[in-house]
């Protein structure tokens, strides 16, 4: 008896290691990949997929409240969505962070940071990180602009939003827009990557 | 005769206001970070000597960075070896330095503490290491002299720190 429970134990363990490497090679969509929808709940209660933004691609940022490189990039965040959201890029943003002990993050203050700072586009909450992690998101900011071909999501680019995290004035690479500026001229992106510092997304019992 | 002994008098007081103005700075550098670039830091990394870095990127606004620190200052506080140079490198915006100060005087943080001034962290962030994504914390262990580098990109403990240190070594 003691013996069968041992082994049983062993190779859940051993399955749960598995899976965990398996999980730490995959990381997230590849450039030219489809994106999975999905739903997520937005600050009004609502459930947003990405077929539900009805538009020819999206630009789909994680971010949260309390990241100073998020805070850094609010206002610009919300100027991508004023210019592309008309061109058929919308912002779609997403709070990937488990819920802080002081409430941190969750559903109730996104709504008062989307209202304070005049998001006019979806907040969502990634309750299961689940998007969080089929996307590979490590960090926030990090942006993802999605091309929408034969009826599915193409991520065409991931990374930063432009190369300056301090000043919007001073960025001489805006990689998100160069990307979609790029894509509505029907040319493939250039620049489909970049690396930045950011907060680290804080996952669930880690 | 008179003269000469002014002349002693003369180089006594400017050691006295020398060794002053020393002291003055020591008390005012402590505790103090500075600015550097990302091309100062390797320039300091790659001076011809037998130094061994530490370089810990971290920032004030980064949690699991400050559940890590007490393990960088503990061994910082132990490390005997004159040969390995421990730094903390921060990417607090450089208009936070106050706040960093504030930070490093209430921790009675040890090791000298940056603020990286590059805005472009892309152009530099492969430079340190491709396989660094750009999380923090982030340490790398640098040995130019036998041209040995490693970039781990996640918290470590002291056991880990000695562990890295000794194969840079």
């Amino acid at each position: 008896m003691k013996n069968t429970i041992l082994t049983l134990l062993m190779m859940t363990s051993l399955i749960a290691f598995n899976s965990k490497s398996i999980q730490s090679q995959v990381p997230g969509y590849k450039i030219g990949e489809a994106v999975d929808d999905f739903n997520l709940k937005n600050i009004d209660g609502n459930i947003v997929s990405l077929a539900s933004l009805n538009t020819n691609g999206a630009i789909v940022i994680f971010t949260c409240n309390h990241c100073p490189y998020a805070k850094a990039y609010e206002s610009r965040i919300i100027d991508l969505d004023r210019k592309y959201k008309s061109l058929g890029y919308p912002v779609v943003a997403i709070n990937p962070n488990s819920v802080g002990q002081n409430g941190e993050d969750s559903p109730d203050e996104n709504k008062i940071m989307a209202n304070d700072k005049g998001f006019n586009f979806p907040y969502l909450k990634d309750e299961k990180q689940e998007v969080t992690n089929a996307f590979g998101a490590k960090r926030t900011p990090t942006a993802y602009v999605l091309k929408k071909e034969n009826g599915k999501f193409i991520l065409k680019y991931a990374g930063a939003i432009d190369d300056n995290s301090q000043s919007a004035e001073s960025a001489t690479k805006k990689y998100v827009e160069l990307a979609i500026g790029e894509l509505l001229i029907g040319k493939s992106v250039t620049i489909t990557n970049s690396k930045s510092i950011g907060c680290g997304i804080k996952f669930k019992n880690v | 005769m008179p003269n000469s002994n002014c002349k002693r008098m003369n180089k006594i007081i400017k050691l006295v206001i020398f060794s002053c103005l020393l002291i003055v700075n020591q008390a005012f550098t402590q505790g103090k970070s500075e600015l550097i670039s990302f091309s100062q830091l390797e320039e300091m990394l790659n001076e011809e000597s037998d130094n061994v870095y530490i370089v810990n990127f971290w920032a004030t606004w980064c949690g699991p960075c400050l559940a890590e620190l007490p393990a960088i200052q503990r061994f910082y506080e132990k490390n005997t070896d004159s040969t390995v140079k421990l730094l903390l490198v921060s990417f607090d915006f450089p208009n936070e330095i106050k706040k960093v100060n504030k930070f490093i005087e209430r921790k009675n943080l040890k090791p000298k503490v940056y603020l990286i001034s590059d805005t472009d962290q892309n152009a530099f962030i492969d430079k340190v290491s491709k396989n660094w994504q750009g999380t923090i914390p982030a340490t790398w262990f640098v040995n130019n002299h036998k041209n040995k580098k490693i970039l781990i990109e996640k918290p470590l403990n002291e056991e880990e720190i000695n562990r890295y240190l000794n194969e840079i070594k």
